[in-house]
């Protein structure tokens, strides 16, 4: 455990502060019983894109999101690649240039077109995630006024009335 | 000199962003020094839209051979450039890893992965790159960068000097002892990290609260750190803030009584130096650029050693001597990062680039 503590000063130095802190920890640990806290780690599919609980909004849309959200990603470039044609005769070589020079011209403009959507996906996938969001976060403000309100009416009170 | 214009381009420009502040700050020094300088950006936010424009707004003028360029995240602005018969002085900010979003954002993923592609693109376009760390100069050279140096970011001491809230301060001071963290809700900065402590810390004092600073930027994580505190019964000890006005923050960081980090990627770590500057001690996991932002002040962490962590959080709370020689330290530090001394040092830089006589 030595080491683990950086500091500069006049009184405390790292083996004196950490010493210090082994002990107290001992002590409390005495004291009090051990303490081992776990949290379980983010994971954004599973923890964020819950429903508010009265079922205000539709359960697909959670669903279809996090399937947005986990799809991997079309990694292209709309490169053009190095003419591979073998000469055979030369008129099998002019065929198989000019068809593989048309091949990797479809592939460039598909590859082009591919990268684009992909990066639309993107963004769109962003966009609805921060809609489904906020309209999530406005439900569950709403239903808290909601049930605010209705605690307040079985109360015999007017809505916003003091007292 | 030889060109009279010297503009800034970056990604994305905010009120309240480090790097949006910094840009800012140069081109009043540039205007000072008689340039011509606007600054442009991709993503324009409403707030700054009087002061940044838009980077398709951009005309190259005769004569411009140099260009500052910020870099950050991916963005469509380093291929801007390449098409401009321009020399980049370039500002390094870091790359937060894409590790930190896989599986988790696909979006930020993608981003932060071409951030590192378009570094060594940019390469051959750059003449100089200049780190606002040691830490992120050590990225640059390692991406074979040859020319480099540090510019610190600047903390411009007048917005630090201004009142508090009292309203907030009240709020705060009404309860504690008050730790405090400011950054945006985002994986790499590890908040859950911050609440597992205030587990551990709440043992000790029952009372204590974490204020959590910084907006809610990744969609999710917040709501998974507000759980993580409901789990652990702290829902009313830990307090998610979103991104405050300059004066909230400022009061925060005058009335709160330690300032902890747990942030596990850091590419300078503004709120470590404004902390300083605000005479809050600094416990901070010593990773990424955040030994090197912090000097020989301070108290660094190496091991996230929670209940042993908590002890070391009581210290400091507590030991009233320790705590005064930690701020005197703390505000001597931060002298390296006010104005006089980073502007020398850009000005240096201009003109080792010739930029100036």
């Amino acid at each position: 455990m030595r080491g683990w503590i950086t500091l500069y000063d006049t009184v405390w130095t790292s083996e004196k502060i950490t010493a210090e802190i082994d002990s107290r920890a001992r002590a409390r640990e005495d004291d009090y019983g051990h303490l081992e806290i776990s949290i379980p780690p983010f994971n954004y599919t599973k923890i964020t894109l819950q429903p508010p609980q009265d079922h205000a909004l539709n359960n697909d849309l959670y669903s279809h999101l996090n399937v947005l959200s986990t799809a991997q990603p079309l990694h292209v470039n709309p490169a053009l690649k190095e003419n591979s044609a073998v000469q055979t005769s030369w008129l099998r070589g002019i065929w198989e240039k000019l068809r593989s020079q048309i091949n990797n011209l479809v592939l460039f403009y598909i590859n082009r077109a591919a990268q684009q959507q992909s990066l639309i996906n993107e963004e769109l996938t962003a966009t609805l995630k921060e809609l489904t969001y906020a309209i999530t976060r406005e439900t569950e403000s709403r239903q808290e006024i909601n049930q605010h309100l209705r605690a307040e009416f079985s109360e015999g009170k007017r809505p916003g009335e003091k007292g | 000199m030889s060109q009279s214009t010297l503009n800034q381009f970056l990604t994305g420009a905010t009120v309240g962003d480090a790097i949006t502040g910094q840009a800012l700050m140069i081109r009043e020094w540039l205007r000072d020094l008689g340039f011509k300088s606007e600054i442009f950006a991709q993503y324009v936010h409403e707030s700054v839209a009087e002061d940044v424009k838009q980077l398709s707004a951009y005309r190259r003028t005769r004569g411009e051979a140099w260009i500052i360029y910020h870099h950050s995240i991916g963005s469509d602005v380093p291929d801007f450039l390449s098409q401009h018969p321009v020399t980049l002085l370039m500002i390094y900010h870091n790359v937060t890893p894409a590790e930190f979003f896989e599986q988790v954002d696909p979006r930020w993923f993608n981003l932060a992965r071409k951030g590192l592609v378009q570094l060594n693109k940019l390469r051959d376009q750059t003449g100089m790159a200049l780190a606002d760390s040691e830490f992120n100069e050590f990225e640059l050279i390692s991406n074979g960068y040859q020319v480099t140096s540090v510019l610190p970011i600047t903390l411009r001491q007048e917005y630090y000097d201004e009142p508090i809230n009292p309203i907030t301060e009240s709020e705060i001071r009404c309860n504690g002892p008050n730790l405090l963290f400011v950054g945006r809700l985002a994986p790499n900065k590890k908040q859950e990290d911050l609440v597992k402590l205030m587990g551990y810390v709440q043992r000790i004092h029952p009372a204590a609260r974490l204020f959590l600073i910084g907006s809610r930027w990744e969609v999710g994580y917040d709501k998974y750190v507000e759980q993580v505190a409901a789990s652990l019964g702290l829902a009313e000890n830990v307090v998610l803030t979103g991104k405050v006005s300059h004066q909230d923050l400022l009061t925060y960081y005058r009335s709160a009584d330690l300032y902890v980090s747990m942030s596990e990627h850091e590419g300078f770590g503004m709120p470590l130096i404004e902390s300083m500057y605000c005479e809050l001690p600094v416990l901070a996991y010593g990773i990424t650029a955040v030994p090197s932002t912090m000097g020989t002040t301070g108290v660094i962490f190496t091991e996230k050693n929670f209940a042993e962590l908590a002890e070391l959080v009581n210290i400091l709370l507590t030991d009233k001597p320790f705590r005064r020689r930690l701020i005197a330290r703390q505000k001597e530090h931060v002298q390296a990062f006010l104005e006089p001394q980073t502007r020398q040092i850009f000005e240096d830089v201009l003109q080792s680039l010739n930029l100036v006589k």
